[in-house]
């Protein structure tokens, strides 16, 4: 069955933070490997959406995907048997989820509610500056624990990963004091 | 500890109440804390923003590959019918041993309901002494001849249905015909079994255990209680439904 453009204007999107996991991730795996495990991934991926494999309730799709490519990767690596180590299958992401009524909660708790209000912060958070798009979006939509992230981004370990989130943080809410106080 | 390192814990600590993981106490210290520091706020503020936007712009996305690629429609396969048999074979085992006991324990119930024994209306006076009975009344005076034998009669037949209830001999036509003479009874003041309710419903009740069905002799027990509150069999009849339930 032939994939529709949104799904592969999504595997592209995608394709760049996947590549960069699985390359941080699993250093000695040569670069056509990689390949071909991501276009076996995002088969195996179209096929879970299709049969209703895929609950979007558990997690983003984002997150969904690599979790697939690193599973097919740990299969390919054992089917290989060349390679004396195979990581043990360990979970990508954090198993606990923003309560909705908590983030509302901080959200209404906001100063300047009415200029919140007027803003389009949809496009602000689409539109990020790299790094921090990645970083952001993996942390707080992937839900990805801080180790996958450093993966992801290509950061040196976890530490790494927290002080550019936090960096990342900071910048965002400059970016929205900002905005309030010129609303003003 | 850096600055750096302070707002790294400041954002797990906003990110710990932000996915609920806080203790109530923990939750209430940092909600004071809250108020009176401004740069937490704006920060928990920023970050809350930050989820709930990208929350909304990853949602639509997401569901806008979902629907390109569509669902497969919902195909009942060979697997899935097998399992749907095992668990309906599970399921009406299940039943039917459920309904065996419930049946078996109901005929026990009966059997000792049998043995209670009732101040009876039907069995305190022999037949050949009718006059005896029935009303307290004089019968010289009251009662015709004929109809006395008619009584005497209708008693006997009577007597025949509870005789074969307590032989467990065509139980549903006994029930059918007792239920009959009960209406009857209620219905008319006249009718000949009109003192005889007490004999007919406790009959009925204990015909209906003996054949396994529980629910029905509760419901001709409590019925017979409703419509004669001051019944001398109250008390019996009590403690059997309190039993049966």
């Amino acid at each position: 069955m032939p994939r529709p453009d949104e799904f592969e204007v999504f595997i592209k999107k995608e394709e760049e933070k996947v590549k960069a996991f699985l390359r941080n991730k699993f250093p000695h795996v040569p670069t056509e490997d990689v390949e071909d495990v991501i276009q076996e991934s995002a088969t195996a991926l179209f096929d879970n959406i299709r049969n209703r494999k895929y609950k979007k309730e558990d997690c983003s799709l984002s997150t969904y995907y690599m979790s697939i490519c690193h599973r097919q990767m740990l299969k390919h690596l054992r089917k290989q048997g060349s390679n004396p180590f195979v990581p043990v299958e360990e979970s990508l992401i954090d198993i606990y989820n923003y309560k909705t009524d908590n983030i509302d909660f901080m959200v209404h708790n906001a100063s300047s509610p009415d200029i919140l209000d007027k803003l389009d912060l949809k496009e602000m958070v689409k539109n990020l500056p790299e790094p921090c798009k990645t970083i952001l979006w993996g942390f707080y939509w992937m839900n990805l624990k801080m180790k996958a992230l450093a993966d992801m981004c290509g950061l040196k370990g976890e530490d790494s990963a927290k002080t550019t989130k936090s960096r990342c943080m900071t910048k965002f809410k400059d970016a929205i004091l900002q905005i309030i106080e010129d609303n003003r | 500890m850096t600055e750096e390192q302070e707002t790294i814990e400041r954002d797990e600590r906003i990110e710990k109440f932000l996915k609920g993981q806080m203790t109530s106490q923990e939750e209430s210290d940092f909600k004071e804390e809250l108020s009176k520091d401004s740069d937490l706020k704006d920060r928990a503020v920023s970050m809350a923003l930050l989820i709930k936007n990208m929350q909304s712009v990853g949602q639509e996305s997401d569901d806008s590959v979902i629907d390109a690629v569509g669902l497969k429609p919902l195909v009942f396969t060979p697997k899935f019918w097998t399992w749907a048999g095992s668990m309906a074979a599970t399921l009406l085992l299940c039943i039917g041993i459920f309904q065996y006991v419930y049946h078996n324990r109901t005929v026990e119930m009966g059997e000792a309901f049998a043995e209670v024994v009732i101040p009876s209306d039907l069995f305190q006076y022999t037949t050949s002494d009718p006059m005896g009975t029935v009303r307290g009344e004089d019968s010289s005076t009251t009662v015709f001849e004929d109809t006395l034998k008619r009584d005497l009669v209708m008693e006997n037949k009577l007597k025949g249905i509870i005789s074969d209830i307590d032989e467990k001999k065509n139980l549903l036509e006994n029930i059918k015909a007792l239920e009959k003479l009960y209406d009857e009874a209620i219905d008319n003041q006249q009718c000949t079994y009109y003192y005889l309710t007490d004999d007919i419903a406790w009959n009925i009740a204990k015909a209906y255990l003996l054949k396994g069905k529980r629910k029905p002799a509760i419901s001709i027990l409590e019925k017979h209680l409703q419509t004669y509150p001051n019944t001398k069999i109250r008390p019996q009849v009590e403690k059997q439904i309190k039993e049966l339930k």
